[in-house]
């Protein structure tokens, strides 16, 4: 009885640990763009979807190490495109007219997906070299392709953490993310690092998409699917702070991981009181599980923080 | 005036299949207009009005129900105030929260409340009916049965009029003119003595209010509901809708609206990429027509007289033709694309070059024959509508016109 608790734990913790890799790939691009340009852009988990497809699309008549290598590249090439000709055209009208656009995106991109890879998911599937189990736990065999996820994001986390800290590049994007108009005083060319930021952010959900895309199923729905949750990550982390996507992303996926096997409910807060029987009878809301609702939670957090504390647990206070 | 009397003299022109598509643009029409109060006036864009519009739907569902099973609390017609004051409560919870803050923080807060309920109403089925959903009968009243629809459009058509002279009369009152000046500069309207906060969330009840008719409306017409209806898609659909209209004028929503409902109920059987033009249009719109097709239309109809526009002819015409262009380029590009993409055994069957049957005809894939034309039509569509942007800056506008001229 105990040993499947510590599995479960154990499990939970792994999932929680590498879905919350997952979402930080994501949302660090997501953070740095809106920290730095104020746009929150709803196509980015189409990036995502587009780094899977493309992934996909370069699996298949190459090798998936090639689609590793190229398609964030792509998606990158394609963010900068965007945000060349079509974001600084939207930003004369407004901020409100950038996120129409972002918006406008999300809904095209789907629809081309739709287009041209069909309404069901892909087979798009990891390599048979990466296809086999890290180690067991209680019965279940943990597989390798998950720990690899959680490899390339702390790769990427490593590389973005040390080229904005230790680089001078990143030291203007740092800057130019907190007091654009005075880098941009100071001589330096603001609306390309906007663009590079853009790109990179870009490239990173990519990344991110064609890596998962072999695990999880690739299908035209996983913008949607993801991209409301790394809003929240993005919300509850704090615009423009990397570190704090990555603590909000980790706390999500592990929250998320361990509330789906959970069967707790809010009537079950009256049991150290005797009030369970009463409150189970009540029914309603009082009876859902937290399974049921685990996907809600995070919501309700995001909504905490916005109206609390809107730069979130680790932005700077506006 | 004019229009009034032809909407109501339509049914005896229409086809019964017409009919209950003007129905569902009317209501369509509706929804955008009490959306865009928010942002014509306060400058809120709010990304999931869908809430208010399926909460009203649901309520007048429910009285519907209760009408059928003998304890009706209002005549049949009446029925969508259900609608209105779910939409209102709703309204009350919602906005006294988005509006603690502004800009894209308020989209936030919006988006995150219609996920929250969209992801809990299937939770609670004695309210929102699980997966089939609810569905409910109109009941008839004085001597009519509302079984046609003809009588749901004159219900309809009644509601919405009075919806929208209602929503009309309220940027006439002091709180909807106070609205506007919130729109324009918030901090000055505090700096008056005014509670800005209670304002915007008055202003926002006020939507939330009439979106909840909208969707009382499309209770009756459609006399079921199911928890889909607070999907995202919708309240992206109505942020479409109100754009590509106009979100600057007073019936840029409705047209948009209307016409988008109408466009759609007769391409989805024609093309499976209708969305995808959706899309297209409204990031062109967004990107190069701030003001919308019906603000575009607007600007030139306020230049008055038809010789002024007689000077503006040239560049009309070649915008016209050169939308056209790109427009069937674009299209003929993208029906090829999906023919192609729809069948790729065949493809590989045939080495990769494989002929497709489109409007009747046969194209190859490999030919440039096929290639060519939709991008020539692109392109020259692309040089049309750029003479077109030249000719309207050196024409010879009148000293007063330059004047009015955006």
């Amino acid at each position: 009885m105990g040993n499947s608790r510590v599995d479960f734990v154990i499990v939970s913790l792994l999932n929680g640990i590498s879905y919350g890799l997952l979402l930080f790939m994501v949302s660090a691009g997501l953070t740095l763009i809106f920290g730095m340009m104020g746009v929150l852009n709803f196509a980015h988990g189409s990036f995502y979807m587009l780094g899977a497809y493309f992934g996909y699309t370069l699996a298949r008549y190459a090798s998936f190490w090639v689609a590793l290598a190229i398609a964030p590249l792509a998606v990158a090439l394609i963010g900068g495109f965007i945000e060349r000709y079509m974001l600084r055209r939207a930003h004369r009208h407004g901020h409100a007219h950038e996120l129409l656009l972002t918006f406008g995106l999300f809904f095209i991109f789907e629809e081309l997906v739709k287009l041209f890879y069909g309404f069901y998911p892909v087979e798009y599937r990891m390599p048979a070299a990466l296809e086999f189990t890290a180690f067991s736990v209680s019965g279940i065999d943990y597989p390798f392709f998950r720990l690899f996820i959680a490899g390339v994001a702390v790769a990427m986390f490593m590389a973005i953490f040390l080229l904005l800290r230790f680089t001078r590049a990143g030291l203007i994007i740092r800057a130019a993310v907190h007091r654009p108009e005075m880098v941009e005083a100071l001589g330096h060319n603001v609306p390309l690092v906007f663009l590079a930021v853009f790109a990179l952010g870009a490239g990173m959900a990519g990344l991110a998409g064609t890596v998962t895309g072999a695990f999880y199923p690739t299908s035209p729905t996983m913008a949607q699917e993801l991209g409301m949750i790394i809003f929240v990550v993005v919300v509850v982390g704090g615009l423009g702070s990397i570190e704090g996507a990555l603590v909000a992303s980790l706390l999500i996926g592990i929250f998320s991981s361990f509330a789906v096997g959970l069967d707790w409910t809010l009537a079950d807060l009256g049991k150290p009181f005797g009030l369970h029987p009463w409150l189970a009878g009540l029914g309603g809301l009082l009876t859902v599980r937290l399974s049921t609702m685990a996907s809600v939670v995070p919501f309700v957090l995001m909504l905490i923080i916005l109206l609390i504390r809107p730069a979130g647990l680790m932005g700077e206070k506006a | 005036m004019l229009a009034v009397l032809m909407l109501f003299a339509l049914p005896t022109v229409l086809p019964q299949r017409a009919i209950a598509t003007v129905t569902q643009m009317q209501i369509a029409a509706l929804f955008a207009l009490a959306f865009n109060i928010l942002w014509r006036q306060t400058r809120l864009l709010s990304f999931g009005h869908a809430v208010f519009f399926g909460i009203g739907m649901f309520a007048t569902v429910h009285a519907m129900r209760a009408a059928t099973g003998g304890a009706a609390l209002l005549p049949m017609p009446l029925l969508p105030l259900f609608g209105l004051m779910a939409g209102l409560a709703l309204g009350v919870i919602v906005g006294f929260f988005a509006t603690a803050r502004t800009g894209t923080y308020f989209a936030m807060i919006t988006l995150a409340f219609a996920e929250i309920i969209h992801q809990l109403a299937p939770q609670w089925e004695g309210m929102f009916g699980g997966e089939s959903g609810l569905s409910a009968m109109r009941t008839p009243w004085a001597g009519l049965s509302f079984g046609s629809d003809t009588e749901v459009y004159y219900l309809v058509l009644t509601w919405s009029l009075a919806a929208i002279l209602a929503i009309h009369y309220f940027t006439q009152t002091p709180l909807g003119r106070l609205a506007f000046a919130l729109g324009d500069n918030e901090q000055r309207v505090r700096f008056l003595g005014y509670n800005a906060r209670l304002s915007k969330t008055l202003v926002f009840i006020v939507s939330a209010m009439f979106t909840g008719l909208a969707g009382g409306l499309l209770a009756v017409a459609n006399e079921n509901v199911d928890h889909s209806i607070f999907r995202a898609s919708l309240s992206g659909q109505v942020v479409i809708h109100t754009f590509i209209g106009g979100a600057g004028l007073f019936f840029g929503p409705v047209i948009g609206a209307a016409a988008l409902t109408l466009l759609s109920s007769m391409a989805a059987d024609v093309t499976r990429l209708w969305i995808l033009y959706q899309g297209l249009l409204f990031v062109v719109v967004v990107m190069y027509l701030p003001q919308g097709i019906v603000g575009l239309i607007a600007d030139h109809l306020a230049l008055g007289r038809w010789r002024q526009l007689q000077a503006l002819l040239p560049p009309i015409l070649a915008g016209l033709a050169g939308v056209t262009l790109i427009s069937a380029g674009t299209i003929f590009l993208a029906e090829l694309l999906a023919a192609l993409a729809a069948d790729p055994f065949a493809r590989q069957a045939a080495g990769g070059i494989v002929s497709v049957r489109l409007w009747g005809a046969t194209w190859d894939s490999a030919a440039p024959a096929t290639w060519l034309p939709p991008l020539y039509s692109i392109a020259g569509g692309m040089v049309l509508l750029h003479l077109a942007a030249r000719w309207r800056r050196h024409a010879q506008l009148s000293p007063e016109q330059q004047a009015t001229d955006g």
